[in-house]
């Protein structure tokens, strides 16, 4: 059986202002290794789930552990320090910043990890961008490439930290289906080699190629 | 602190600004105002420092003279002695420095020697050696007294107290050495050094000369405790005035420019405040450029903070890459000024030609301490707008998806300000160059290649029998048997020296011949090679003889005024001799063509040439030749001296420098306008394109929308540009009656060019509003192009 990564019990949030909560009561637990697609109407809650999953938000109430570390009780440079450590990001509109290289886009996780030396900041960006068959790609800017070219440029950067953890929203909301596909290939390829990934998606099709499918409604996971 | 972080931020910084040409440009733009507004203070700094004194005492010295007519000078006795009767704890001291002979021990040479009124005590000058008390309380009759600098000490005396008592001869007198000065003591004149100090009161002795004679070059100062020197200042004019010792419109100025020529300083200093104020306004355009740009690139920033957090970054790193850039940037503008520093010295001489020659200290620490003003200041508005920018960039373009109505008439209209005050700038730029050029290329209507003007002063009384008829007749003779001289003539108006002479001339009609109803007759007295010499066509008749004293040319400016379409046959004029009003009549003899004797900016005006009889000293000569400055002068010089001993100070001056002396003031405007016009339009047109930039980000979805709907991009650009010329129509107009308003100020400089010049006009408004229309294009048609992005 695998360990366990996430902890998530009686997990409520309410935005300020709101009047009522976006997420009511939520628990679950994800394993090591666990691929799981979460899918719902708009307004469901599935992206605010995620934002806390990676540390963007803190809960109203409730506990959310990652490693066994209780979430809820740290300070905010912890929270931080852990964000690099344990978790990536994929974003539906990459995020990539147009001013930087595909070297630099991939290496900012590095800048911010204390454990890495930057003479190791190459070695870890090329394995990253091999890993996503971009390694030739370095010195371009990001609006030098396509759509596709920049998804996976923004999942080398997500995994050059090596996470525990890789939280996926919409990835391929902006992608046409032979890009979208490609991009199911390396979440699945990633899996494969032990990576945990947390995906949001409207498409049931491409939630299927998770291992779990959860479906959100109102604020709770019915499934 | 993380270094590693700070590297990988610096790094990080480097690399994106390096491919930012507009962060770099804006950067020089902010950089250039800056670095020569630190070298205009250098240059006051330079003026008003006078650590060459080696005084003990802080600010117990002050200039002091009597400004009147545009001219300062040294106070007079009666007003000094009216200074310390009001003011007792003041001295008043009087220096000069002249070059004389010196022989110590039969080593003659020429050394500089400075006689100092007294006031050692009150400055905190103490001798090395010796005693100044013959020097302050100088005793009428005495023995004559003189203190040497330190250098002259270890390089004459070998540093031995001997020399204090040896006797020295000085433009052939004994003086004894009774004082060493202080080693810090170079001399009471700045760059300059003095071998020997010695009382005021002993220049006439050693000079052989009355008092009362010796007056030009000297500086009088005030010693004491003095507080505040502009009150002082104030209160001593109005003092001076009431007890009716000065007129009310001369004035005392006061000022710290110890050890130079106070004229020069007064003009200086003006000249400096000026540009110092025109490169302040400058700076706060490019500053405003600056802020416009930050703004702009925050919106970036915010980005890229955003995807910095979800990789892991936390509040305080993010802090620390808000300071790294502000620090990184201020460092850039520093560097930046560090390297046009050097570059603005060759400027400055444009802008300020009485600078060429002066030495600019470059005290660092007076230096450094500008840059930790300049720094202070740009570190606290940096760090304004980058930690407040949300703020800022939300009050700039407003909140909400899109900027609403209000939000854009509040940027338009700043836009509009800016864009109509640049409007305004361009044509005014465009107006001087193109009068400095008008100027620059005007014929002066006589040539000055190879043509010199040498003057002289007047033989004094012992030699009046040179003043016999035929003088000017025998001096141009002498000069004429110089082979290389090709041609040589006297006149008592050369071009461009200023000097001009008015008499009373009339018409056979009785009218007074000149500009203006009252005005008098502009006369230049010559020998007949006048015309020659400085190739002046004839147009008709002949030039002037030496035998007819009663015969005249004219300019075409006068024949064409007074006597057009006559025949040259029977042209007269009619002196007015006063006392009596007697009337002699002169025969016209010939017409030549305008010279413009006071430069290209003043019209030609009517002229009467008479011939010169007699010399009276107030001639010049004007030689055409070949030949070097030097070697004119010293075949001029042995010339006259041949002929008369009493001739002195002969000065030669190649007119082509005369000319360049004059297109200098043309040069500086030129610049000036230039330079402006350049500062004034790249701010205006960054801030222009980043405040457009970023409405249009802000409305791109707005666009997107109505693009969607069926809006063409033509009349999504047309709405925009519908509102911002709403704004820009009044602004622009309130600007222009502005400038009506102010027009005078700019007309005393606009010469060959009139003041509304619709050619410039319409072709700028043509460039101005196509520029309009293209960045609104641009912008438009890029957020339209992306539309979907904006959408989806």
């Amino acid at each position: 059986m695998n360990a366990k990564l996430i902890t998530v019990n009686n997990l409520s949030f309410r935005y300020p202002k709101a009047e009522n909560d976006t997420l009511k009561g939520v628990s679950f637990e994800v394993n090591k290794g666990d691929y799981i697609a979460i899918v719902g109407t708009s307004g469901s809650g599935k992206s605010t789930l995620l934002s806390i999953l990676g540390l963007l938000n803190k809960p109203t109430t409730g506990s959310y552990q990652i490693l066994g570390t209780n979430t809820t009780k740290l300070t905010n440079n912890s929270l931080s320090l852990l964000k690099n450590n344990e978790i990536g990001f994929i974003f539906q509109n990459f995020n990539l910043l147009s001013q930087l290289t595909v070297y630099d886009n991939v290496a900012l996780p590095l800048t911010y990890n204390p454990l890495i030396k930057r003479g190791d900041y190459k070695e870890k960006v090329y394995k990253a961008l091999a890993y996503v068959n971009m390694e030739d790609y370095g010195k371009r800017l990001p609006e030098q490439l396509s759509g596709g070219q920049q998804q996976r440029i923004a999942i080398a950067r997500a995994l050059v930290n090596e996470p525990s953890l890789i939280l996926a929203d919409e990835p391929t909301g902006n992608l046409d289906s032979s890009n979208s596909q490609q991009v199911f290939e390396l979440l699945g390829r990633l899996n494969n080699d032990g990576n945990t990934i947390c995906l949001i998606t409207h498409d049931m099709e491409y939630a299927k190629k998770a291992q779990q499918q959860w479906i959100m409604s109102d604020g709770q996971l019915v499934t | 602190m993380d270094m590693k972080l700070v590297i990988d931020l610096s790094v990080s910084w480097f690399k994106q600004t390096c491919k930012s040409y507009r962060f770099l440009l804006i950067l020089v733009l902010l950089a250039f105002p800056i670095a020569l507004l630190i070298h205009f203070k250098l240059i006051q700094q330079s003026y008003l420092s006078a650590s060459f004194l080696g005084l003990n005492n802080k600010s117990p010295i002050v200039n002091a003279m009597l400004y009147d007519e545009h001219k300062g000078q040294a106070l007079e006795d009666y007003l000094s002695d009216a200074i310390v009767d009001k003011w007792p704890e003041l001295t008043v001291s009087y220096e000069r420095t002249i070059s004389l002979s010196t022989d110590l021990h039969g080593d003659t040479k020429t050394q500089n020697i400075s006689f100092f009124s007294g006031g050692y005590s009150l400055l905190g000058l103490k001798p090395a050696f010796g005693s100044f008390s013959q020097l302050e309380f100088p005793v009428a009759g005495a023995e004559l007294v003189a203190a040497i600098s330190h250098t002259y000490f270890i390089n004459n005396f070998s540093s031995r107290v001997e020399a204090l008592n040896t006797k020295i001869i000085i433009n052939g007198q004994a003086v004894t050495i009774v004082a060493v000065m202080p080693k810090a003591f170079s001399s009471f004149r700045k760059n300059r050094s003095t071998q020997l100090v010695m009382p005021y009161s002993q220049l006439a002795p050693i000079l052989n000369q009355s008092q009362s004679s010796i007056s030009p070059d000297t500086t009088s100062y005030l010693i004491g405790p003095i507080k505040n020197i502009e009150r002082l200042e104030k209160s001593m004019t109005q003092y001076l005035k009431d007890e009716i010792l000065i007129l009310d419109e001369s004035s005392l100025i006061l000022n710290k420019a110890i050890g130079v020529n106070s004229n020069e300083y007064v003009t200086v200093s003006k000249r400096v405040s000026l540009l110092s104020l025109l490169f302040s306004i400058l700076l706060i355009f490019s500053f405003i450029a600056f802020i416009a740009f930050i703004s702009g690139e925050n919106n970036k920033k915010q980005q890229e903070f955003l995807v910095r957090s979800y990789c892991g970054a936390s509040s305080k790193q993010l802090l620390l890459q808000r300071l790294i850039d502000v620090i990184y940037t201020l460092v850039a503008v520093v560097f930046i000024c560090g390297i046009i520093l050097p570059l603005v010295k060759d400027f400055m001489i444009i802008l300020l030609p009485q600078m060429q020659g002066v030495k600019v200290s470059w005290q660092s620490e007076f230096v450094l301490s500008i840059i930790w003003c300049f720094l202070g200041g740009f570190l606290f508005l940096t760090a304004l707008i980058f930690f407040l920018q949300e703020k800022f960039i939300k009050t700039h373009v407003g909140r909400g998806e899109s900027a609403s109505l209000s939000v854009k008439m509040q940027s338009y209209f700043l836009l509009s300000c800016l864009l109509s005050l640049t409007l305004i700038v361009l044509y005014v730029a465009v107006l001087l160059v193109k009068s400095q050029i008008a100027l620059y290329k005007t014929d002066l209507g006589f040539s000055a290649n190879n043509r010199f003007v040498a003057s002289f002063d007047f033989p004094i009384t012992s030699s009046k029998k040179f003043m016999a008829d035929q003088s000017a007749k025998i001096l141009m003779s002498e000069l004429n048997n110089v082979p290389e001289f090709l041609n040589v003539a006297l006149t008592t108006a050369p071009p461009l020296s200023g000097r001009v002479s008015y008499e009373q001339w009339l018409t056979p009609t009785n009218k007074k011949v000149g500009v203006g109803e009252d005005s008098n007759t502009k006369v230049n007295i010559i020998s007949p090679h006048y015309f020659k010499a400085l190739n002046i066509p004839i147009n008709q008749g002949q030039t002037l003889s030496w035998r007819s004293p009663f015969e005249v040319v004219v300019n075409q400016k006068l024949w064409d005024s007074y006597f057009a379409g006559e025949s040259l046959a029977g042209a007269k004029l009619n002196k007015v001799y006063s006392p009596g009003n007697q009337k002699v009549a002169s025969k016209i003899v010939g017409v030549v063509a305008n010279e413009l004797t006071q430069g290209p900016d003043s019209p030609a005006e009517p002229i009467v040439y008479q011939p010169i009889i007699v010399l009276t000293g107030l001639e010049s000569i004007i030689i055409e030749t070949s030949l070097s400055l030097k070697q004119i002068t010293s075949i001029i010089t042995q010339i006259m001296s041949s002929i008369n001993t009493q001739f002195t100070n002969i000065k030669v001056t190649s007119l082509s420098a005369l000319i360049e002396k004059e297109n200098k003031p043309r040069v500086v405007l030129m610049t000036v306008a230039l330079l402006s016009a350049v500062i004034i339009l790249m701010s205006s047109m960054i801030f222009f394109l980043v405040t457009i930039s970023q409405l249009c980000e802000k409305n791109a979805r707005e666009y997107a929308v109505r693009f969607c709907a069926g809006a063409k991009t033509t009349s999504l650009i047309i709405n925009e540009l519908v509102i911002f010329v709403f704004m820009l129509l009044p602004t622009l107009l309130t600007f222009l009656a502005g400038f009506y308003y102010f027009s005078d100020l700019l007309s005393a400089h606009l010469v060959q060019v009139a003041l509304f010049d619709y050619a410039v006009m319409i072709v700028l408004l043509m460039l101005f509003v196509s520029t309009l229309i293209t960045v609104f294009y641009l912008n438009v048609h890029r957020k339209v192009r992306q539309a979907w992005r904006y959408l989806s």
